[in-house]
C-alpha cells in the first residue's frame, strides 16, 4: 500500500530483474537452457520478499491493526493485498519477458500468454506464502531469515540442477509437495516447448493449488485474534 | 451520528494475560453517552491491553468487553463503522501524502463525499495547508496530527485513542484537547489514554490503572477532594499510596501484573 510513493522501491523492482536476466545473458554462452529456471524463478523469489517484508511493514507501523478495525471482511483485506502485490508481480513479469526476449533471446516455444499464466500463477503462490510467513515473523530480519528455510530448498530440489525425476526418493517426495517444482515444469514446457502439454497443465493444476491452499491460508490467519 | 443513548462502553471481569504476565486483571467499566474518558496509569498498567481488547484485536482471556452492547469479538461492519482508532504507533503510511493517508481510511470506512469528509478531517487537525506532504517529510507532531485525522475521517461515534498527545509540545497538545471536546459536544464517546497525569484534567472521567487493575474511575475534581491534593499528578500518588497500604494489608494476590516485572504488551 505505501510503495506508492516509493520510487527507490518501485526503481528496484522495475530494474533488478532485468539486470540479473542480463547478467545470466552475459554468463552464459547458452542462457536460452536455463532461461526457463531464470524465468520462474525469479518473480516467484521477489514477490515472496516484497509481500513478506511489505506485510510486515504493515504490521510493525500499526497500519495493519488499523485496517483490521476497519469494516473490511477478512477475504476483502487479503485480496486488497493480493491486488497490490500482485500488480507489482505482474510489472515484474512483464519486465522479466521483455528482457529475456531482448537479452537472453528466449522465444517462448508455447507463446507468451501462457508463460504469463504460469508465471503469475506460481507469484500468486510466492505472495500468499509471503504474507502468512509475515504473519509469524517479528521483524524484517526473521522474514529475510525464512528465505533459506523455505525459498531455497525449493529451488536446490525444484528442478534447477537435477531433474526432479532423478533425485533420490527422499529428496523427489518432497520436491513434488513444493510450488517451484511444478514453476519450473510449467517453464520448461512453454519456454522450451519440453515435454508434453499434460505436463503443461498438471504442473498449471498444481500452481493453482498452491495459489488458493496459500491465499486462503493467508485469509484464515490475518485476523486470527490474539 | 445516533442518539447520544446508544452508545456505550461496558467490560465486566476483564481479564487478559500474555504468558506468565497479567495485563488486566479484572477490570470493570461502564460509560454511557458522550463524554471524554481518560485511561491512565504507568506503563504497563493495561492501557493499551484495555483499548486493544475493547477494539476486538485481543481477545479477553476471560471476562467480556462490548461497544453499543456487542461484544467486541463479534463486531460486524456496523459496529466498526462507528469506532475510531488511533493507535499508539505512527500508523500511517509513510509514502503517502497526509491527504492520501486520510483518504485511503475514508475508502476503507465507504465513507460518501470523500472529498469533503477528507477536508473536514484535515481541517479538524488543522493539517490543510501540508495535505499534499509526503509522511517522510513531517515533523513528528504532524504526523500524529494525520494519524487522528485517519481515525475521524468516517465521523465514528465511539473513539480509542492511545496515547495521542505523546511527543507534542504543550500548544499542540492543547488544541488535540479541544478537538476531543468538541467531538465529545458532537456527541462522542472519546476513550483517551494518556501517561501525562497533567492531561487527565481535560476528561470529564479518569480511569486510573495499576498492574492491570482498576485503581479508582472519577471525575478529576473528585479526585482532587478525595487526596486533597492541587494537581493530577500528586492526586495519582496519593491514590497509589493508598493502594499500596491496602495491598500490604491484604490480598496475598496482589504480585500479579507488576509494572516492573516488565513484557507487558504495550
Amino acid at each position: 500500500m505505501g510503495l506508492r510513493g516509493d520510487r527507490r522501491t518501485l526503481g528496484l523492482v522495475l530494474v533488478v530483474p532485468a539486470f540479473v536476466v542480463w547478467l545470466f545473458g552475459e554468463v552464459f554462452g547458452n542462457p536460452e537452457a536455463v532461461a526457463h529456471v531464470l524465468l520462474g524463478v525469479v518473480v516467484f523469489f521477489l514477490t515472496y520478499l516484497l509481500t513478506a517484508v511489505g506485510f510486515l511493514r504493515e504490521r510493525t507501523a500499526g497500519t495493519l491493526e488499523r485496517v483490521l478495525v476497519a469494516p473490511v471482511s477478512r477475504s476483502g483485506l487479503v485480496t486488497g493485498y493480493v491486488l497490490g502485490f500482485g500488480l507489482l508481480a505482474t510489472v515484474q513479469s512483464l519486465v522479466l519477458l521483455g528482457a529475456a526476449v531482448g537479452f537472453l533471446e528466449v522465444t517462448f516455444e508455447h507463446g507468451v500468454g501462457l508463460f504469463l499464466l504460469v508465471e503469475l500463477l506460481g507469484a500468486t503462490t510466492a505472495l500468499g506464502i509471503g504474507i502468512v510467513l509475515s504473519l509469524f515473523a517479528e521483524n524484517e530480519f526473521q522474514a529475510i531469515q525464512f528465505i533459506p528455510v523455505v525459498i531455497t530448498p525449493q529451488v536446490i530440489l525444484g528442478g534447477t540442477f537435477v531433474p526432479v525425476e532423478d533425485l533420490a526418493w527422499y529428496l523427489e517426495y518432497p520436491a513434488r509437495l513444493m510450488p517451484v517444482t511444478y514453476l519450473i515444469q510449467g517453464m520448461e514446457y512453454v519456454v522450451l516447448g519440453r515435454g508434453e502439454a499434460a505436463d503443461l497443465w498438471v504442473a498449471v493444476g498444481a500452481l493453482a493449488a498452491f495459489s488458493v491452499a496459500s491465499v486462503g491460508l493467508a485469509v484464515a490467519l490475518v485476523r486470527r485474534v490474539e | 451520528m445516533v442518539e447520544a443513548s446508544e452508545i456505550s462502553i461496558a467490560v465486566e471481569g476483564l481479564r487478559r494475560e500474555f504468558g506468565p504476565v497479567t495485563a488486566l486483571d479484572g477490570v470493570d467499566l461502564s460509560i454511557a453517552g458522550p463524554e471524554i474518558v481518560g485511561v491512565a496509569g504507568p506503563n504497563g498498567s493495561g492501557k493499551t491491553t484495555l483499548i486493544k481488547c475493547l477494539l476486538g484485536l485481543l481477545a479477553p482471556t476471560a471476562g467480556e468487553a462490548r461497544v453499543g452492547g456487542t461484544p467486541s469479538r463479534a463486531f460486524g461492519a456496523d459496529e466498526r463503522e462507528r469506532i475510531g482508532y488511533m493507535p499508539q504507533h505512527e500508523a500511517v503510511y509513510r509514502d503517502l501524502t497526509v491527504r492520501e493517508n486520510v483518504a485511503f481510511f475514508a475508502r476503507l470506512y465507504g465513507v460518501e463525499d470523500r472529498e469533503s469528509a477528507v477536508d473536514r478531517a484535515l481541517a479538524f487537525v488543522d493539517l490543510r495547508d501540508r495535505e499534499d506532504a509526503r509522511i517522510g517529510q513531517l515533523s513528528g507532531g504532524m504526523i500524529r496530527r494525520t494519524s487522528l485525522a485517519c481515525a475521524v475521517v468516517h465521523d465514528p461515534d465511539v473513539l480509542f485513542l492511545d496515547e495521542p498527545t505523546v511527543g507534542l509540545d504543550p500548544e499542540l497538545r492543547a488544541s488535540m484537547w479541544d478537538g476531543f471536546r468538541e467531538r465529545r459536544d458532537d456527541g462522542a464517546i472519546a476513550m483517551v489514554s494518556t501517561h501525562y497525569l497533567g492531561e487527565a484534567r481535560n476528561c470529564d472521567r479518569v480511569l486510573f490503572l495499576r498492574g492491570g487493575r482498576v485503581l479508582a474511575f472519577d471525575t478529576p475534581e473528585r479526585f482532587l477532594e478525595r487526596t486533597g491534593t492541587d494537581d493530577m499528578e500528586a492526586a495519582f500518588l496519593a491514590l497509589l499510596h493508598e493502594g499500596d497500604r491496602e495491598a500490604t494489608a491484604g490480598s496475598p494476590e496482589s504480585r500479579t501484573g507488576d509494572p516492573s516485572r516488565g513484557g507487558v504488551r504495550q
